[in-house]
């Protein structure tokens, strides 16, 4: 928990996060694009002024939202940018590519600042670069005072007086052969009920030109007008039909002195028959993406009443009446039909081009070559290829990876090229294209490409391959992406950071697609990366492993065996079966899982991964083959190492899905997994049930004056309440799924609002014994920041409002671990409450037990 | 009810001005992404109070701020200004064109919903739930 601000109630705003990281994510894609233009300058050009505007404008939205979550280091910096530009659009600093490099440096700073915080990482070091952006501004000359003539209630006749600014833009877009032009508009309720309003306006004029100023003016009754002065080079015809929306307009003569010439005369009353395709409003609505997977589950489970619907159809064939039987199978087809066509439908909302993060290579690259003393020019295409959301976010750090290679290991120094008769200037090629339900990108070089006996040299010295093994083409990649496996020594910053082939590899993996290389030595290698279009439909393998389930998707399955009992042998604790040649290597999930085998012994494996990677994964049955909603289990209270994510095959119940990737790995690090007894740092059961307590008078600060609701309940006779504002929803008890591995006050994970929730059984939590659940028990599902997770408790009471003066700190009877779970107590009447601290609950949950060493 | 218009360019911002004042009863909160719309909205529907940021595009907030002062209908209007930390300059000048009260972002939410009850005349009630 970060420590709150003392002057901002972050904790009070930490609801917003997602928005603000949404927000914050448009602004930077706003300011991606402003910093490519100004890159676009030549050394001799000054920036545009509206290219200022806009940076300014995101940059100072992003300070007042990092500040309003208390994110200091996201604020700092973004308020220096700020002052820079302010200092630029002043003419009181200088443009320079210095300057540029610095903002650049700045944003991918900024970047993970903001990054950090999303996934709870402490922040990196702002303090140089706030020094560097600090150089760039002069200290600020006194502002001249902003204008403070009051408006003079003008009447609509005479038109605005521009200002120098407005005045050199109107001229300079003149000379560039546009007419300017004076538009009135009066809202009225009717207008607005058609849609027609000041914003849709705005919008139309800026289709057709530069709006150079808008001013308010008090139109005749009082009412308000807005009046715009535009620079525009369409033809009258384009908007004279939009005198029928209230609109009215005239030529706009800049020569203040003169009359400027009537408008168009008042609109009669507005015709329905206008033509509204001429010009396009934004059509776009930003939607959550957790809502969309809300939506795409509750697809999924039409779907599988549907197929029970078809099942029970098919088995009661004979009972319907031959009359009817036509039209039911009819009608049964038509629906299966329509729900493709649905779950089509509602896959393609979460589609987005792919070329957001395309565009982002361009800095990588630029910021490469300078460093590496080579030329080199990205050549982008097929960005406006459409990818799940999901995918493309996931996919970035994999593409950076590719790309950092090609610029290092690809790509040669402009003196090498020439000797070998290539263009100076190399090449690198990121291309996307869309295949049926696959998306295909490609990362391409006119570099060295990668030679087959390097590689083969360091790999034999890793111990990847046997002296006297020699390689095949298709090896390479196998090779590159094994773990460990690096060309370098030492690791320079372009490359080997840490992140590797291996991770590559294992993220294309997880999301579901293939990895290929094609690469000729000295012409230059490709990159071919399969995708899937969505991830959120799968289909998966389901199996039993002693008696729970697990789905396991397919596409990362690539062949299932039988395993006989007699064919496995032991080596060195690891079990290994032959298979194609070689020897398997053998996970039994049972044993990974610490599931006690009561249900059959494994009888199948998995195998998972290809050549030297590969594993064989033991379960005890195979109970199906089905397409599965994936829904991501993020939460480090259930963020157990080979799972993934949750899904659920219509009874409600979650069922696990394996994470392939991170068992492979674990079975190639880990002999064996042995069960390690929690540890025995369970808190002995306290106190204070039933018992009187003698109440301090309140030290707490005092916050104010509101009282708050609370909700309160029951666990061991002892009663406890929690702020009402950070409870989502209270449910009655349904299925929970165990999670294996997870913490021991973890009962494992329910489905709720189509969120997986971890449960925390709070009478484990407080050291009590466990009781089975019956009607009365309540899950309390409540949102800590991001965050949602459910609160086992025996029974649900009431809602009380509680004044915060009247909370005391816990009585001293209370003492340590305990304490800190409280964030005070408040007398009811003759009951004594205990408030949770809800972090503190969550915080102290989470020691997870981890396989043995 | 009354009728609190919050005017930003920032969505999660008017989501957090609102959340800030999700316990003054008897309110109602409409939104305005520009300084256009919050006239238009302003020009169609009553309004009893506005929070308004001031730096926007298209139409700054002083001069949605300076209209409203100079209209005979708007002009007692109580507005609060709500702008980022940097721009104190503008705290005098916002004050000298009619704002009620001014606060910086980021900024503490008991404050602005004080500001907010203090304007329109709420009182807390403080017995009464409990």
């Amino acid at each position: 928990m970060s420590v709150p601000d003392a002057r901002t109630d972050n904790v009070y705003f930490a609801e917003f996060l997602d928005d603000f990281f949404a927000e914050c994510d448009e602004h930077l894609t706003r300011v991606h694009r402003s910093l490519l233009a100004l890159q676009r300058l030549t050394s001799q050009e000054q920036p545009n002024r509206s290219i200022l505007d806009e940076l300014f404008r995101s940059f100072h939205s992003l300070k007042g939202l990092s500040g309003m979550v208390g994110l200091k280091e996201s604020e700092e910096l973004v308020h220096e940018m700020e002052s820079y530009l302010r200092a630029l659009r002043q003419g009181q600093a200088t443009f320079s590519s210095a300057a540029l490099d610095a903002l650049v440096s700045a944003v991918h700073l900024l970047e993970q600042v903001l990054n950090a915080r999303r996934i709870g990482q402490p922040s990196p070091d702002t303090t140089s670069m706030l020094k560097w952006l600090q150089n760039l501004t002069p200290t600020p000359l006194p502002q001249a005072p902003p204008n403070l003539q009051p408006i003079e209630p003008t009447i609509v006749g005479r038109p605005v007086v521009l200002n120098a600014e407005e005045q050199e833009r109107l001229e300079e877009a003149l000379r560039r052969g546009a007419q300017a032009w004076r538009f009135i508009f009066i809202p009225t309720s009717e207008l607005v009920e058609q849609g027609i309003s000041v914003a849709s306006i705005r919008a139309r004029l800026e289709q057709i030109g530069n709006i150079i100023r808008i001013e308010p003016r008090v139109a005749p009754h009082g009412t308000v007008a807005f009046e715009f002065i535009v620079a525009s080079d369409s033809e009258e015809t384009l908007f004279a039909p939009w005198s029928g929306d209230g609109l009215r307009y005239g030529p706009y003569a800049p020569d203040t002195t003169s009359n400027s010439p009537p408008l168009t005369d008042e609109p009669s009353a507005p015709s329905t028959d206008i033509p509204n395709h001429s010009f396009a409003l934004s059509n776009v609505v930003r939607v959550d993406l957790a809502r969309l997977d809300h939506v795409m589950s509750l697809v999924g489970e039409l779907m599988i009443s549907r197929a029970r619907l078809n099942d029970t159809l098919a088995r009661h064939e004979s009972d319907i009446p031959a009359s009817q039987q036509h039209t039911l199978f009819d009608l049964n087809h038509a629906m299966e039909r329509q729900l493709r066509d649905l779950r089509e439908g509602v896959m393609r909302t979460r589609l987005v081009p792919i070329g957001t993060i395309f565009e982002r290579m361009q800095f990588v690259i630029r910021d490469l070559a300078q460093d590496s003393g080579k030329q080199i020019v990205l050549d982008l295409s097929g960005q406006e290829t459409e990818i799940d959301k999901f995918i493309v976010e996931r996919m970035l750090d994999p593409l950076l990876h590719l790309v950092r290679n090609a610029v290092s290991h690809g790509i040669e120094t402009s003196a090498e090229r020439a000797a070998l008769g290539k263009p100076k200037i190399g090449t690198i090629a990121l291309h996307a294209s869309a295949s049926g339900d696959a998306v295909i990108i490609e990362v391409e070089d006119d570099g060295a490409g990668v030679d087959p006996e390097a590689i083969a040299a360091r790999a034999r010295a890793q111990g990847l391959l046997r002296p006297d093994q020699s390689l095949v083409a298709g090896d390479i990649l196998d090779i590159i992406c094994t773990p460990g496996f690096s060309m370098r020594v030492e690791a320079d910053r372009t490359s080997g950071r840490g992140v590797g082939m291996a991770a590559v590899k294992s993220t294309i993996q997880e999301l579901g697609g293939t990895l290929m290389l094609d690469t000729r030595p000295g012409l230059g290698s490709r990159f071919t990366i399969q995708l899937p279009l969505t991830l959120a439909i799968i289909n998966a393998l389901i199996v039993g492993v002693a008696d729970q389930i697990f789905a396991v998707p397919l596409p990362a399955i690539r062949e299932v065996i039988e395993v006989e009992r007699e064919a496995v042998s032991v080596v060195e604790r690891h079990e290994l079966i032959a298979y194609r040649g070689t020897a398997l290597p053998l996970l039994r999930l049972a044993h990974f899982f610490n599931l006690s085998e009561t249900g059959q012994e494994g009888r199948y494996a998995l195998v998972i991964g290809s050549g030297a990677g590969a594993v064989g994964l033991v379960v005890g049955r195979i109970a199906g083959r089905q397409e599965i909603i994936v829904r991501a289990m993020n939460d480090p209270l259930v963020r157990v190492p080979g799972l993934s994510g949750a899904t659920e095959l219509g009874d409600g119940a979650p069922v696990l899905i394996l994470n392939t990737a991170e068992l492979v790995h674990s079975a190639r690090q880990q002999p064996r997994y042995e069960r390690r007894l929690p540890a025995p740092a369970m808190p002995t059961p306290p106190i204070f049930a039933g018992s009187t307590v003698q109440l301090r008078r309140s030290t707490m600060p005092d916050t104010g004056h509101e009282t708050e609701p609370f909700i309160l309940f029951e666990i061991a006779g002892t009663t406890y309440g929690v702020p009402s504002r950070a409870v989502q929803q209270m449910e009655m008890v349904e299925r929970i799924t165990a999670v294996p591995n997870a913490p021991p006050c973890i009962d494992g994970i329910v489905f709720s609002l189509g969120h997986v929730i971890p449960v925390v059984n709070l009478r484990r939590r407080f050291g009590f014994e466990r009781i089975p659940s019956d009607r009365r028990s309540r899950l309390i599902v409540v949102r800590s920041g991001e965050r949602r997770v459910g609160l086992l408790a025996d029974t649900a009471r009431e809602f009380v409002s509680i004044s915060p003066e009247s909370i005391h700190p816990p009585p001293d009877s209370i003492a340590g671990h305990e304490r800190n779970c409280l964030k005070g107590t408040a007398l009811l009447g003759e009951r004594l409450i205990l408030i949770l601290n809800i972090d503190e609950v969550l915080d102290g949950a989470e020691t997870i037990l981890t396989p043995a060493a | 009810m009354k009728t609190v218009l919050v005017v930003d360019d920032s969505a999660t911002m008017r989501r957090m001005v609102i959340a800030s004042l999700r316990h003054v009863p008897d309110i109602n909160f409409a939104e305005a992404g520009s300084g256009l719309e919050a006239l238009e909205w302003i020009a169609l529907a009553p309004v009893d109070l506005l929070i308004l940021d001031l730096n926007m595009p298209d139409m700054h907030g002083l001069d949605v701020l300076r209209f409203l002062r100079s209209h005979h209908t708007y002009n007692t209007t109580p507005v609060v200004v709500l702008t980022t930390k940097g721009d104190e300059s503008s705290h005098v000048t916002a004050l000298a064109a009619g704002a009620s009260h001014y606060l910086t972002k980021p900024f503490i939410p008991q404050t602005l919903s004080t500001y907010v009850r203090e304007l329109l005349g709420i009182m807390q009630d403080m017995e009464t739930l409990l």
